[in-house]
């Protein structure tokens, strides 16, 4: 009997240690994620532009470290020790929930791929990415002045944890500059968000000037406009600025001046395929399309413009630009019968950005000759 | 069988009693020696009874000395064999004795401890035996390629079936963790288990010297040992059998003993095999118009830009009427074919235990199924054994071998221009001198003369001193040469004949002293043996190549042009290594019941470096022979049962010389005055230490039923520190990196093997045999600044560098993989997530590129860290390179004559990477391109809009493919599960009946069929989960294995 027992025993011993699990048993340590002691911001200085979603991707090297990954902006501050989280407040802001093609046919269709979401204006994704949204405006935010005295730069550290461990990155500085609402942007002042002049202070501006201008003939001169900054050839000016104050206005207008800066009625132009100019609708909103007037021509948009790096025919260099989709593209054109009766087509055309929402207009001002219409 | 032996016991007790009573006979001194009846080899430890009463053991070897009086009756018994019994004759002083094989398989065999033989019952140590008979009858250059499946916690994989190659072999688990090479050529560094043979120990990585994938005219020298000669093979795993063997014995030990003369009447033994090498199933093409119409089908369905326009000037596509693009030609048939191969095996042996001899002459020949591969190989083995008296023994062997291989255009184990050879397009001309480009002609065209020249020498003797006291000593001397010739004719080698030579000498140097002593008083068993070993190992190699000769038809003799001479001069793997050891073995059991077993070994190694050249190698083992007790006496179910507990320590230097004292160079001149620097490619590090491998082992086994089931469980704990780590130093120090001594791993795991004799009734045996091991490994320690996990990246300083790369994190299995997460195909391309910042697609890495984005027929890959861009930093650890199980299934069936022999092996729990189907998919990605075009077949790509539940991206898109990398190699897509279950060999004999054939006026003749590598059954989508590399990679330029049928004969004149 007692040697059953001994004998029962030992078998009992043997499956005890066979089905304990040699792991415990043996003490081994367990897997954890990684954290690399390496892993670190390659940058770590961020000047974002107030009004527009800037996006820093890229700017984490994780060394290997298991994602995805905690990020946490700890301690925001000023240089001086103040505290800064006023960047941290929470905002509705527009989200993509699906991707803009620049085939939408009303604006809603636009919408409804957007949607209202609560984010703080500095926020870090999983990824370390760095996203100061385009909520933060320059009546919210102090943007950078000339001179950036250390106690008006912003510091935030970032602890990142995974079960792994967790480290602090300490010191990464934001200095948000002003919000520059459109490009191109040569007329405004980039720090002080006035118009721009030659010299700080001085008298003589800065003008934007029309990304191509061809086959224009001087009404005066009969000579060809090809050179939009000389004066002799004549002037073109570019003006993008708002004709109305309000700030939830979705139209974008484009408006001809003459040298006496009277309009020129947009009909003028006509070779030009109004529809095609902008991702524009009807007043209504609920099919594309314009409204004309003997001043401008108008579309319904939605803001920004473009809304989404994505080439299409409204951008530079259309859809099959693969790597365009950066900035939107108008071509308003004529033709005539010049001398010799040749058909003349004069085109301008302007490539643009417009971030903030409103009710817009593109001015190109024919400030010394007018353009010739007529056939010669 | 317990009522047999129990029953004449108390027979002879009475007889016993009686004695006494009777009177007085002459009482004479009978010696003799106990041999096993078959393999020929002394049997230590048989009890001699006179009168039925135990008297008496043998010794180590064999021998015994019993007092008694005439008239008695001896007998002789050892577990395992079924009992002898004689009469002593008046007159007679000497009886020697074979015993044969009886019940229980397990208990009785003999095994190797320390050089010296010992019975199983008397050693606690771990080992498994495999008899001649399970090697025999498949012809292998390699006969280790046999062992597979055949032992728990023996892992082998045949990974190549390159000729004359070897496979990996491990012994419980993973041996290290070091890696060498990148991408598809990474190899874990060559752990080979120490082979003795016959007594002396042999490096068996011969062919790795110049790295697992560079090899040079080198082969294992195992290789150079014909199958038919080996008697058994003995295969060492715990500590306790192996840490005798010191430090070369940390990967495991395996004992080979060859065959000994063992015939009265000399005798031949034919042995004739001839082999069908067959080539497995290669990759579907499409041929011809075929491919022409399907490339342009892909360019006018995909093109994108001015893709349509570059269909006209492509000739290749468009020129269809040019008798140069006119063509199907089959690629891998040029490369690939089957073989026919024969050996022949000539044995001559005689003698008795007084003198024996034998000679083994041999002829291999493997043409292999590659295109210029093969291996030949002549070998003589000769011995002989003559003991003039009982007390002085001498062996003497003598073995030749001359190898021959011929590695094509490759290196043997990979074969890359045949690899990609096979994937030109079927539109261009076949080879031929004029036309094939010089890669294709390099394949086919090389000339090769290389192999090994093998002598090796062995001498044994043995004194008995006093009764029970053996001295012996053996010396050996092995001396290869190892030549290789190889011209490149011009056409081959960009129009200029090339050159290349090696030259290359390895000799080693071994003496053993032993002395053992065996002492028996009354219950108390003593077993003491002491030796010391001395091992010269020498090797130099060197080669030189002349990039540029006159003309094809100039071979040599060569001049010399400096500027045209490449390498040249001795190459690194030069090796000068001299070690000395003692070592001792002490062994006491009380009864044959409790066992305890010592073993301790010094080491004294010139690898070591100078601040501690010595290791020490203790061990510890235990035994309960748990049927001996009284308490199992009536147990008659039981054949016998025994547990063991084992521990001890291995200490291996590994690092080399150059690790230690650092590398010294010619550096040019200063002053017209040769300087010699060092090498700054590694900081030498003084304090490197050996790796330590402490290990512990527990085992169960028993056997009930004379042999209706025998089981064999182990389970143990490897904990293997100061592992090597190759540590990168910051650029800002002098020297590129150091070897430190701070990685750690261990093995843990369970071996399990069951031989049931299933039935055994009248003329019909069926014996089957299953064993299985479960091998964990785990990483425990890195070097502390990687805090925890190691990817080992090609360039570490760009932590975003594409590829396969193994990773090392601590806690888990040891070699990881470090992929991409695959997660299906995207159905459409609204199901691609939008960046909610950008409105961008999930997108590549690579710039602001709408085509970068990801659409609908795309790999889904797993964007880890949630920036909506795919890139290096998403890849995540997982997966796990070596199998956790492995095992093998084997039935053997006798009926009368015949013999019907089933072998296979499986492999469970492995992830390998099918990169062979990777390059298959990426050579759609050019339909420009002179490339195969391999039909997707039955692989589940996407198929449209809507397909949510394809497995492979869109393929034939090859114009975004070239932004996507949906086929990139680095992803879960190719982990496949690699669990196989193969079977090895299937193998029917039949003996000719004795009278018909000695009517032939011969002795035996047997005839078999056998198939290697019949079938493999695994859930794998490549060809075959076995054929891939050591860190699990199965890659388009490996050597298929082929399937093979022999047909073959015995013959015994």
């Amino acid at each position: 009997m007692q040697n059953k027992i001994k004998y029962g025993a030992l078998v009992l011993m043997a499956t005890v240690f066979v089905a304990s699990g040699c792991r415990k048993l043996y003490n081994l340590t367990d897997e954890k994620e990684y954290l690399s002691t390496q892993a670190d911001y390659t940058r770590k200085t961020f000047d974002p532009i107030l009004g527009r979603t800037n996006l820093y991707t890229n700017i984490f090297q994780p060394n290997g470290s298991s994602m995805p990954m905690k990020f946490e902006i700890r301690n925001p501050r000023f240089g001086d020790g103040r505290n800064a989280s006023d960047m941290l407040a929470v905002k509705p802001t527009l989200v993509w929930q699906s991707e803009y093609t620049g085939l939408e046919t009303s604006l809603a269709e636009i919408e409804a791929k957007r949607k209202l979401e609560n984010h703080p204006m500095l926020e870090l994704r999983p990824s370390g990415d760095l996203i100061f949204w385009y909520t933060a405006t320059r009546d919210i935010i102090r943007p950078k002045d000339s001179i950036s005295y250390p106690q008006n730069v912003r510091y935030i550290d970032v602890k990142i944890s995974n079960s792994g461990g967790t480290r602090v990155i300490q010191n990464l500085t934001i200095e948000p500059r002003i919000d520059v609402p459109y490009e191109p942007a040569d007329d405004y002042n980039q720090i002080t968000g006035k118009p721009n002049t030659t010299t700080p202070g001085g008298r003589t501006r800065i003008f934007n000037y029309p990304s191509g201008l061809t086959g224009f003939k001087g009404e005066s001169t009969n000579q060809p406009m090809d050179d939009p900054r000389n004066a002799a050839k004549g002037l073109v000016y570019v003006y993008i600025r708002k004709f109305d104050p309000d700030p939830n206005g979705h139209t974008l207008r484009f408006k001809f001046l003459n040298r006496d800066s009277l309009p020129i009625n947009p009909g003028k132009f006509n070779q030009t395929k109004w529809i095609q100019q902008v991702h524009g609708f009807n007043a209504a909103g609920t099919a594309l399309g314009y409204t004309q007037t003997a001043e401008y021509v108008e579309y319904n948009v939605a803001y920004p413009i473009p809304l989404a790096r994505i080439p299409t025919k409204y951008t530079t260099g259309g859809p099959t630009n693969y790597s365009g989709g950066d900035r939107a593209h108008v071509e308003f054109s004529y033709s005539r019968i010049g001398f010799g009766n040749v058909r003349e087509t004069a085109t301008l055309s302007q490539d643009f950005k417009i971030f903030e929402k409103g009710n817009w207009e593109i001015v190109f001002h024919f400030k010394t000759v007018n353009p010739k219409f007529d056939n010669d | 069988m317990r009522k047999q032996i129990i029953w004449p016991l108390i027979f002879f007790s009475c007889i016993l009693v009686c004695t006494n009573l009777m009177a007085q006979v002459k009482r004479v001194t009978v010696k003799g020696t106990v041999t096993d009846a078959v393999a020929k080899f002394p049997l230590p430890g048989a009890t001699v009874s006179v009168a039925g009463k135990p008297i008496t053991a043998t010794g180590p070897d064999g021998r015994y000395t019993v007092t008694m009086g005439e008239g008695e009756k001896i007998s002789f018994k050892s577990l395992g064999y079924a009992e002898q019994e004689f009469t002593l004759k008046p007159g007679q002083l000497t009886i020697d004795v074979q015993l044969k094989e009886g019940a229980g398989t397990q208990m009785k065999e003999t095994v190797v401890r320390g050089y010296v033989r010992r019975t199983r019952e008397q050693t606690a140590g771990a080992s498994t035996i495999i008899t001649a008979k399970e090697v025999q009858d498949n012809p292998v250059s390699n006969v280790e390629q046999l062992l597979q499946g055949k032992v728990a916690g023996l892992n082998i994989q045949n990974n190549t079936g390159a000729p004359g190659q070897r496979g990996s072999v491990n012994i419980r688990g993973l041996s290290t963790i070091a890696t060498t090479g990148t991408g598809d050529a990474t190899f874990l560094q060559p752990t080979s288990p120490l082979y003795v043979i016959d007594g002396v120990p042999l490096d068996a990585d011969k062919a790795a010297d110049q790295g697992f994938d560079q090899q040079g005219p080198g082969v294992s020298p195992l290789s150079l040992i014909p199958q038919e000669d080996i008697a058994s093979m003995e295969i060492l795993k715990d500590a306790s059998a192996t840490s005798l063997y010191g430090s070369r014995g940390a990967y495991g030990v395996i004992l080979i003993t060859t065959v000994r003369g063992r015939s009265k009447i000399p005798r031949i033994l034919y042995t004739s095999n001839y082999v069908l090498r067959d080539v497995p199933k290669l990759r579907e093409t499409l041929g011809g118009v075929s491919e022409r119409s399907f490339k342009i089908g892909q360019i006018q369905q995909y093109g994108l830009g001015d893709d349509r326009y570059r269909i006209t000037n492509t000739p290749f596509l468009t020129d269809s009427l040019n008798a140069f693009y006119n063509n199907s030609t089959n690629w891998q048939d040029i490369f690939y074919s089957t073989r026919f191969n024969m050996t022949h095996n000539l044995n001559l042996d005689g003698g008795d235990d007084r003198f024996n001899y034998k000679v083994n002459l041999k002829y291999l020949g493997e043409n292999g199924i590659v295109e210029n591969t093969g291996f030949d190989n002549y070998s003589m083995n000769m011995n002989m054994q003559y003991k003039p008296t009982t007390r002085l023994g001498f062996f003497g062997q003598v073995r030749t071998a001359l190898g021959r291989n011929r590695s094509g255009s490759g290196t043997g184990v990979l074969q890359r221009i045949v690899g990609d050879s096979g994937n030109r397009s079927t539109l261009l001309p076949g080879p031929s001198f004029l036309l094939a480009t010089s890669d294709v002609l390099s394949s086919l065209n090389i000339r090769e003369t290389s192999g090994p020249k093998m002598i090796a020498t062995n001498v044994n003797a043995n004194y008995e001193l006093i009764p029970n006291l053996n001295l012996s000593t053996q010396s050996s001397y092995d001396y290869t040469t190892e030549t290789q010739d190889r011209f490149l004719p011009s056409a081959a080698n960009a129009q200029f004949a090339q050159i290349y030579n090696f030259y290359g000498y390895t000799s080693v140097l071994y003496n053993r002293n032993n002395i053992s002593y065996i002492k028996s008083l009354s219950k108390h068993n003593f077993f003491l043996n002491v030796f010391d070993e001395i091992y010269v190992r020498k090797q130099q190699q060197s080669s030189t190549r002349i990039e540029r000769t006159p003309n094809d038809q100039f071979e040599g003799p060569l001049g010399y042009d400096g500027n045209l001479s490449r390498g040249g001069g001795v190459l690194q793997s030069f090796f000068d290594l001299k070690s000395a050891s003692v070592a001792a073995a002490f062994t006491y059991d009380y009864d044959k019941k409790y066992i305890a077993e010592f073993t301790y070994r010094i080491d004294g190694n010139s690898s070591s470096g100078q601040e501690n050249p010595f290791t020490r190698n203790p061990s510890l083992g235990l035994k309960w022979n748990i049927n001996k007790e009284a308490f199992a006496e009536n147990w008659k179910w039981l054949d016998y049962a025994d547990l063991r507990l084992t521990g001890g320590q291995t200490i291996q230097p590994v690092g080399l010389l150059v690790d230690i004292y650092g590398r010294y160079v010619p550096t040019g001149f200063y002053n017209n005055q040769p300087r010699v620097g060092i090498d700054f490619g590694r900081i030498p590090n003084p304090l490197l230490k050996p790796k330590n491998q402490v290990q512990y082992n527990f085992d169960v086994d028993f056997g009930i039923k004379n042999g209706l089931i025998e089981v064999v469980y182990d389970t143990y704990y490897k904990n293997i520190t100061s592992e090597l780590f190759l540590t990168g130093l910051d650029n800002t120090l002098a020297f590129g990196s150091y070897q430190s001594n701070d990685a750690a791993f261990v093995n843990y795991g369970h071996e399990l093997s069951i031989t049931s004799r299933v039935i055994k009734s009248g003329k019909l045996t069926w014996t089957v045999q299953v064993n299985g091991a479960l091998n964990y490994d785990v990483l425990t320690k890195l070097p502390a600044q990687f805090n925890g996990q190691f990817i080992e990246l090609d360039d570490p300083g760009n932590p975003n560098l594409a590829g396969q790369f193994i990773a090392k994190r601590v806690g888990r299995n040891a070699l990881s993989n470090y992929l991409y997460q695959n997660n299906g195909v995207y159905s459409t391309t609204a199901d691609v997530p939008v960046d909610p910042v950008t409105g961008l697609r999930l997108r590549n890495a690579s710039a602001n590129n709408i085509l970068s984005s990801y659409q609908g027929g795309d790999a889904k890959l797993l964007d880890a860290n949630g920036d909506y861009v795919i890139d290096a930093r998403d890849r995540q650890v997982g997966g796990n390179t070596q199998p956790l199980v492995t095992g093998g299934f084997s039935n053997t069936w006798i009926y009368g004559p015949f013999n019907l022999n089933i072998y296979s092996s499986y492999t469970a729990v492995r992830s390998i990477l099918n990169n062979a189907l990777a390059d298959r998919m990426l050579l759609l990605s050019n339909p420009y391109g002179t490339n195969a075009v391999p039909p997707a077949g039955n692989l589940r790509v996407w198929n449209g809009p809507g397909d949510a539940t394809a497995q492979y991206a869109n393929v034939y898109n090859y114009a975004h493919e070239s932004y996507m990398a949906n086929f990139r190699k680095d992803q879960t897509l190719w982990q496949e599960s690699g669990s196989y279950f193969k079977i090895n060999q299937i193998t029917l004999s039949y003996n000719f009946d004795k009278n018909l054939v000695k009517r032939l006026g011969l002795s035996n003749i047997r005839t078999y069929i056998s198939g290697n590598n019949v079938a493999i059954f695994s859930p794998y989508s490549g060809p075959n989960p076995e054929n891939v590399t050591q860190v699990g990679k199965d890659i388009s330029s490996g050597y298929p294995i082929p399937r093979s049928y022999t047909l073959g004969f015995n013959v015994t004149f």
